[in-house]
């Protein structure tokens, strides 16, 4: 067993220009994660998580610090070199609508990764892709369908099944099973987690679901104005939680059962809190 | 409750909506529900099973190659002139606000967010450009969105996921609405935006009584803001109770299977999943079937369940279709020890 993480991050920033100045989304985040290792990525809304996202995929170029992959660095690297990391760093975006091509069938949206990195005999690729339709939940026979024909969460199950076709060692998930009715997202999340222990595949999991990711990660990281503010085991850190920040989300969880009271935080007749803590 | 009032505010009646040119691929095989005022109705189901169908139904914003093909959308008694787009418009600016689902598709991407916000406000009321933009900005902020100026002027492809939902929510209400429509509408916020996003609708419920309609696979928001809870499955609606007694005495099988599938605090991995799943996949919704569309996966299902479509039955306040509510009642009786 080596030591060396899959994924170490150090000391990211980025940052952007915009009309009003400059913005700093990411300020100096640290952390590793490890082969066969789900870490959730927890924060209010606005903080950078997806900025760090792109960062690490490439698609955003990070203005310092470190990004290595099984100890290669990537920060820096530009588009070609990446391209002989991208089978291994997959990603299933937030935005289902805007990250499938509408004028391509699911089929072709699925093997274009098989295509694109020549893998497996031609004649084979879309019988994997069919495969991949059915673990997701997705009948194969809608593979000639467009993405137009899907409901939301449908087309969040294509864009799961997309990143999986490679069979990446890291998957960074942004948000990839809140469109989902909880039967299926159960059904999705253990396809995540029999995958892992079969395949050892790791997850970068970005949730605002408390609760999912109590279940679901082996760490959490908290997320606040561009850096981690905590981490540890998701259980410890909702129990005994370190900041202002992650106290007042637990207080925000609304449990779902009606025995219990609704969160302060949702009653306009409870003392009105101070405005959402303000993103960077 | 919903009989007390005789003319609730949006009425949906039979809806059928089905493949454009193919009445036989239906997608809603006959939806009914109501909303009165103030009140607050979410609708929960399968991902694919035809709540956003719904609720662009009433908006009269079907996507092309759908089409309604039966069934009744009334506003305070009035058929709704979905056919109309003239009129719709009108209706869409002043009297129903909708958040959509997915941001990205409401918005468009060369015009900054603040110029869209004003643009829906223009259609509703003349106000002079710098009222308008006055109130962007103070429904920017109502929303909870930081530096307000800064978001305002940004494109949609600058801004976060969160964010997007948020400028969204600020154009449903913009046009003061006697009904929302919200699809979806906290799925991309952390949980103390999302609350606070409760709070605000609430708040507007007590002082405008706008009716709501919450769309959503959240059943932890649906425990806490709504009054009453319709559960869809395969285009129609299987179930339907108060929200206390939905969860304390669900009937249907579908929705004691989404009740069970939910991931809770103090749920443990069971065996090797890590979550309960409802068995199976589910059919094509244009699929004809005989039956009960559950029944292939569920575990209630007898012979009878495969001839005809279950009608709705029970008292007003409790309507599930079912042949078997609650089988699990009885087969949990006969499995006790005695
Ligand atoms: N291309 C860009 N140009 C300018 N600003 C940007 C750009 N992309 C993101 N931002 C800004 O950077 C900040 C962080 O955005 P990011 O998308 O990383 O947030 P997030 O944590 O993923 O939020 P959410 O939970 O809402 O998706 C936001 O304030 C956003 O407006
Ligand atoms: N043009 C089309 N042809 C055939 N079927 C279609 C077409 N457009 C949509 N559908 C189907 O209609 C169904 C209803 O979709 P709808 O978007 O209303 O689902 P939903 O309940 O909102 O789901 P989600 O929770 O995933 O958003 C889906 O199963 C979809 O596959
Ligand atoms: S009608 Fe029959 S198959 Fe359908 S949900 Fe009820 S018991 Fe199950
Ligand atoms: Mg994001
Ligand atoms: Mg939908």
């Amino acid at each position: 067993m080596s030591m060396t993480p899959l994924l170490h991050v150090k000391d990211l920033h980025c940052s952007f220009k915009v009309s009003s100045g400059m913005i700093h989304p990411v300020r100096g985040v640290s952390f590793d994660l490890h082969r066969g290792e789900t870490l959730a990525l927890v924060g209010e809304s606005g903080c950078g998580k997806t900025t760090l996202a792109r960062c690490i995929l490439g698609l955003q170029k990070a203005t310092s610090g470190s990004i290595q992959l099984e100890g290669n660095e990537m920060a820096g690297l530009d588009r070609m070199q990446l391209r002989k990391f991208r089978p291994r760093v997959q990603c299933v975006f937030q935005d289902p609508f805007s990250s499938l091509n509408p004028r391509k069938r699911v089929e072709v949206l699925l093997r274009e990764p098989l295509d694109v990195h020549h893998v497996g005999p031609k004649e084979e690729r879309l019988r994997a892709v069919h495969e991949m339709m059915e673990k997701v939940g997705l009948p194969s026979e809608w593979g000639r369908r467009f993405p137009h024909e899907f409901s939301g969460g449908q087309r969040q199950r294509i864009g799961i099944a997309r990143a999986l076709m490679l069979r990446p060692d890291l998957l960074i998930c942004d948000e990839p099973v809140s469109a989902l009715d909880v039967s299926v997202q159960a059904q999705i999340i253990n396809l995540l987690d029999e995958l892992q222990r079969d395949l050892g595949v790791s997850y970068l999991f970005i949730s605002h679901d408390l609760t999912l990711v109590e279940t679901f990660a082996d760490r959490v990281a908290m997320m606040f104005k561009g850096e981690i503010v905590e981490s540890g085991p998701a259980r410890e850190v909702w129990r005994n939680p370190q900041s202002d920040f992650t106290r007042r989300m637990i207080d925000a969880i609304p449990v779902p059962d009606v025995t219990r009271a609704a969160p302060p935080a949702f009653r306009p007749d409870a003392a009105p809190q101070d405005k959402t803590m303000t993103e960077s | 409750m919903a009989e007390a009032n005789p003319q609730p505010l949006l009425a949906v009646e039979n809806l059928e909506v089905a493949v454009a040119g193919h009445p036989e691929a239906r997608i809603l095989r006959g939806v009914t529900f109501a909303v009165n005022r103030g009140e607050t109705l979410a609708i929960v189901g399968e991902s694919g099973c035809g709540k956003s169908m719904t609720s662009l139904s009433v908006m009269g914003l079907l996507p092309a190659g759908v089409e309604k093909t039966g069934g009744s959308l009334r506003l305070d008694g009035t058929e709704l002139p979905i056919t109309d787009n003239r009129k719709m418009r009108k209706i869409r600016a002043a009297r129903i606000g909708m958040v959509f689902q997915e941001p990205m598709a409401a918005l468009n991407p060369v015009f900054p967010v603040g110029k869209q916000v004003a643009e829906v406000i223009g259609e509703h009321m003349s106000l002079s450009r710098s009222a308008a933009r006055a109130r962007v900005l103070s429904l920017l902020d109502q929303v909870g969105l930081p530096d307000p100026e800064r978001i305002a002027k940004s494109y949609p492809h600058r801004l976060s996921g969160g964010q997007l939902q948020r400028v969204v929510i600020a154009m449903a209400l913009a046009c003061d609405p006697e009904v929302i429509i919200a699809d979806e509408p906290t799925t991309a916020l952390d949980v103390t935006v999302q609350a606070q996003i409760m709070r605000l609708l609430k708040q507007l419920q007590i002082d405008t009584q706008v009716a709501i309609v919450l769309v959503t696979h959240n059943l932890g928001l649906v425990a806490h803001t709504a009054d009453r809870v319709a559960v869809m499955y395969g285009g129609r609606k299987v179930e339907e109770a108060p929200t206390r007694e939905l969860f304390l005495n669900p009937q249907h099988p579908y929705t004691r299977g989404l009740l069970d599938a939910t991931p809770h605090p103090d749920r443990q991995r069971r065996g090797g999943k890590l979550l309960n799943e409802i068995p199976g996949t589910v059919p094509s919704i244009t699929d004809p079937m005989p039956g009960c569309r559950f029944a292939p996966r569920c575990a209630f299902a007898q012979a009878d369940c495969q001839a005809a479509p279950p009608p709705e039955e029970g008292p007003a306040g409790h309507r599930v279709a079912c042949y078997h509510p609650a089988a699990w009642a009885a087969q949990d009786k006969t499995e006790a020890p005695q």
